[in-house]
């Protein structure tokens, strides 16, 4: 008893002064004292009610969502105009109605739109069966775009990986041929280095990213107008942009 | 629905109260009382103008306190204005006493005015709901001192169709314009009309603020006069959440402010009769149940097809305290939207606004007219709020967030004939010589489909020609204040020899619900009911309940014992008497086919199919119901009397309430609809269905049939 009044008690407390009517009225509205509060009071409700439902309530439950599909059917028919063809239509088009208009200038072309609402839901909240069938529905797309995501996502990371790995052989590669133009005698050594490196490829491949391998590649291009994957010197600068389809391994 | 035949109904009422009890305006508005009163310039007069008799103790004591009312202060501001002006607009809040106090100022000036004191005059005032009409010249002729009838707006349009120009009237007052009801905005178009056409007539149209300056815009710019109303500061709270379910938290926040709350009373908005009376329960044992902690409590319901006897304990004192000195005792009154403008109940300083109301709704594309729960417009909250303040400064919770309030809820309710089925208004204009609807001047005008359906109906029914003009049997048609669908089945009932019955029925459809099933006597009820029952459908049980009325001699307790009301069999019986009246004005012959007859009721089911030949539904193969050519799934409602689901049947409404249903039908045959409509069951314009299919090879036997007989001769 005393347990239930505090709720009572407490929910009036929950009700909010108007905005406007604030800043109208200084002075705030005095409500009870909090005690309880009404989020209590419908946790306590939630859990009282049984989770399993039983063959009545789920009869009732598939004959409201029946009803929604039934509304949703009538709600269908508010869709299509009456046809020119009705001898309505022709007689008001006698009268002088432009079709597709509405009447006097400012008058509305279609009728007043109609809401079924079968809950007692407050304003602002969804027709509980309504919410669960679209819950439901939204639900079924959600495993379904998880579905598609996790085989695109699997495509990605196989293309991914394949990727990294095209980088750290190229900046290798990219690496060997600098060295080798730097410095001709190195070669030999920077060749073992390199396979070193290729065995210990999983730890260092973060090391190396995209952006290392494309530095290394213009530096390339700048300081000796070579190109990695054309594979050859160019003479001048000029025949480097001009005979070079682009600077990454896709344009070639 | 329930309000829908009311408002028939009541236009019945007034003609018969206009013509038996006359109204005071024409009735001694006339020169010979005229001439009594010419003492009135200056100090009291002692005699009443109206009537030439002493003015009454309780005449001078209301009088003081009429003239403590906020329009009091403005009467001189005011009859100059309406001396000046052709049309007037006045906004006053409720609690001005505009509704009371103009009529007697305007009649007042009037008389002063008149010239010629032998011309009879009188001064219209048009009240949207009979119940207002009713309690507001009660008011009135007691101010007076005098007797006087009322008057509702549908009623003076009626008026229009004999009278064109309104001649009779002086002054035409129509109070609670912001209602927007039908009558009231097709009044508007017709005044208009008149205006130009009556320069000494003088329109006043009085509202409260909302869309005040709408009228004045088309109303050629009258002057609009404000009158301040007496309210006092509302505060207005807010829920934090949107509400799981408004009945329950209204019944909550009902608990939690007579625990919590200074004393007052309590008004609750509801949406109808069931959920007010669950409500009232509930409460009431709530209340109960927390013992003498809390103040005792009156929970009083109040909703239009209530008693009136019922309806006059909103009125009654909160009760006092159990014990002296305890908690004070509080009234709590659950309401419709009624008590949102046209009931004032003084003493509540707390209102309860869950956001919902019923509202008609009606769409021409799928033709259903029905009572929708809906959630309310701004306006209506707000003047659901002031209703707390009409005593002392008040409180009103609204049941959902600000948040709601300010992007859920529509500015304005939509005025009424954006709402409903326009095939009688449509039928009423005609009649009054308004040919062209596309150009007729509507405040808002209506969906343009709206108007091509009620030109079909009448089209159909054969009351207009494909031109779109009235036919001889569309001007009788117009004559009967029904559905031109009811109009029709009666004139075309002594055809089929049955138009004694037929006027039955129409009577009985055009009165609430005549069944009466408490819930303590359900079974009682039932087994009641089921006596009267016919199985081949409730139009012919509602016959059966009519005759069975005049054969126990009208008597109340036999209505009492078998569990059908009273007033409404009463009031069917009005209706049928005035029905009559005018099948007699146009010689149509009253008839009965032989009871013995196995033709008896079959002739009653052609006639009414000759009206209702548009408002059939085909039971399709699955077991369920589709309306014919819209091709909707509706139900039998479950207080049918059918004992078999007939494979056609006629229905006199199609509404959405718990489910899809169609209400009072009752079985036709196939034959008789080809026989009968074929110009509607016109195949070659019939979409594709199960019906269609069914009515292929109807027409086919018929055409067999034909040539059979042919050859036979």
């Amino acid at each position: 008893m005393a347990e239930e009044e505090d709720d009572y008690m407490g929910d009036l407390s929950q009700f909010l002064p108007s905005q406007s009517e604030l800043s109208l009225n200084p002075p705030a509205p005095k409500v009870p004292s909090v005690n309880g509060g009404s989020k209590a009071a419908n946790s306590q409700y939630s859990k009282k009610r049984p989770k399993i439902r039983n063959w009545q309530e789920q009869r009732k439950l598939k004959r409201e969502i029946k009803q929604v599909e039934e509304d949703n059917r009538t709600l269908a028919g508010l869709e299509s105009a009456i046809p020119q063809s009705n001898i309505g239509f022709k007689m008001l088009k006698q009268m002088g109605y432009t079709p597709g208009s509405g009447l006097g200038g400012s008058g509305r072309a279609e009728p007043v739109g109609l809401e079924i609402r079968r809950s007692r839901a407050g304003i602002g909240r969804e027709d509980p069966i309504k919410e669960k069938l679209r819950k439901e529905e939204e639900m079924l797309w959600e495993k379904r775009r998880r579905e598609e995501e996790l085989m695109s996502d699997f495509g990605c990371r196989v293309k991914e990986r394949w990727r990294n790995k095209r980088v750290v052989v190229n900046f290798h590669k990219a690496k060997g041929v600098l060295d080798q133009l730097e410095n001709k005698e190195v070669v030999e050594v920077e060749k073992k280095d390199d396979d070193e490196k290729e065995e210990g490829e999983d730890e260092e491949e973060e090391v190396i990213t995209e952006e290392d391998l494309h530095e290394i590649l213009m530096k390339l291009r700048d300081d000796f107008q070579y190109c990695l994957f054309c594979g050859c010197q160019y003479e001048s600068r000029e025949a480097l942009l001009g005979d070079c389809p682009g600077i990454d391994e896709d344009d070639h | 629905m329930g309000t829908e035949r009311k408002r028939k109904v009541s236009l019945f009422d007034v003609v018969d109260e206009a013509t038996a009890t006359a109204k005071v305006n024409k009735a001694n508005g006339g020169g010979a009382v005229h001439g009594i009163n010419t003492t009135t310039t200056g100090g009291m007069p002692l005699v009443n103008r109206w009537n030439g008799r002493p003015y009454s103790q309780r005449y001078y004591d209301i009088l003081e306190k009429r003239k403590t009312l906020p329009v009091w202060h403005q009467k001189e501001e005011f009859l100059k204005a309406l001396k000046d002006n052709q049309t007037l607009i006045l906004v006053g809040e409720t609690g001005s006493g505009k509704t009371t106090q103009i009529p007697q100022f305007v009649l007042e000036a009037v008389d002063v005015e008149s010239a010629d004191r032998r011309k009879k005059f009188m001064v219209g005032c048009t009240q949207p709901r009979r119940v207002a009409a009713m309690s507001v010249s009660r008011r009135v002729a007691e101010e007076m001192d005098v007797t006087i009838g009322e008057e509702v707006d549908g009623m003076l349009l009626r008026e229009a169709m004999t009278d064109p120009l309104l001649e009779r009237y002086k002054v035409i007052i129509l109070d609670e314009a912001h209602e927007r009801t039908l009558a009231t905005d097709v009044l508007f178009g017709l005044l208009k009309e008149v205006l130009k056409n009556r320069p000494d007539l003088k329109l006043v149209v009085m509202s409260a603020t909302l869309e005040a300056e709408k009228f004045q815009g088309y109303f050629f710019g009258a002057p609009l006069m404000k009158v301040p109303g007496r309210l006092h500061p509302v505060e207005i709270f807010y829920t934090q959440e949107p509400e799981r379910d408004y009945l329950e938290a209204a019944i909550r926040t009902v608990v939690q402010i007579h625990m919590c709350e200074p004393p007052g009373d309590i008004l609750v908005f509801l949406t109808g009769e069931e959920e007010i009376e669950d409500a009232c329960r509930k409460i009431t044992k709530e209340v109960a149940n927390m013992g003498d902690q809390v103040g005792p409590v009156k929970v009083v319901p109040l909703y239009s097809t209530l008693p009136p006897a019922m309806q006059q304990k909103i009125f009654e004192p909160a009760p006092s305290p159990t014990t002296e000195g305890g908690p004070a005792g509080r009234k709590i009154v659950i309401s419709t939207n009624i008590a949102e403008t046209s009931l004032t109940i003084d003493g509540i300083v707390y209102v309860i606004d869950p956001g919902f109301a019923k509202q008609k709704v009606y769409n021409p594309r799928v033709r259903v007219e029905s009572l929708l729960v809906s959630p309310i417009s701004k306006a209506s909250a707000h003047q659901r709020s002031g209703r707390a303040g009409r005593t002392q400064p008040g409180k009103c919770f609204r049941l959902y967030t600000e948040r709601s309030f300010n992007n859920d809820l529509q500015p304005q309710t939509y005025p009424e004939i954006l709402r409903s089925n326009l095939a009688n208004t449509v039928l009423t204009l005609k009649k009054l010589g308004i040919d062209d609807l596309v150009h007729f001047d509507f405040m808002d005008p209506p969906a343009p489909e709206t108007l091509m359906r009620a030109l079909e109906v009448l089209n159909y029914l054969g009351a207009l020609d494909d031109e779109g003009n009235l036919t001889k049997l569309g001007e009788i048609m117009s004559e009967f204040p029904l559905d031109p669908q009811m109009g029709k089945m009666l004139v075309v009932s002594s055809e089929f020899n049955c138009s004694n019955e037929i006027l039955s029925i129409s009577a009985m459809l055009s009165v609430p619900n005549c069944f009466v099933r408490p819930r303590e006597a359900q079974k009682a009820a039932d087994e009641a009911k089921a006596r009267f029952g016919h199985i081949d459908g409730d139009h012919l049980t509602l016959l059966n309940v009519y005759h069975a009325y005049k054969q126990n001699n009208e008597d109340q307790s036999w209505c009492y014992e078998n569990f059908v009301n009273h007033r409404a069999l009463k009031s069917a019986d009005n209706v049928r008497q005035q029905l009559a009246r005018i099948m007699a004005r146009f010689n149509l012959k009253l008839c009965s086919t032989d009871f013995n007859s196995r033709d008896y009721y079959i002739n009653i089911r052609k006639a009414m199919l000759a009206g209702y030949f548009m408002q059939v539904a085909h039971l399709e193969r699955t077991g369920h119901y589709l309306t014919v050519k819209d091709n909707q799934v509706v139900h039998l409602h479950p207080s049918n009397c059918l004992d078999h689901k007939p494979e056609w049947v006629i229905y006199n409404e199609y509404v959405l309430t718990s489910r899809n249903f169609i209400r009072t039908v009752t079985d036709v045959r196939g034959e008789w609809i080809v026989d009968i409509a074929p110009h509607y069951y016109d195949l070659e314009n019939f979409p594709q269905c199960e019906a269609k299919r069914v009515l292929e090879k109807l027409y086919k036997k018929r055409e067999k049939d034909k040539e059979e007989s042919r050859n036979r001769r």
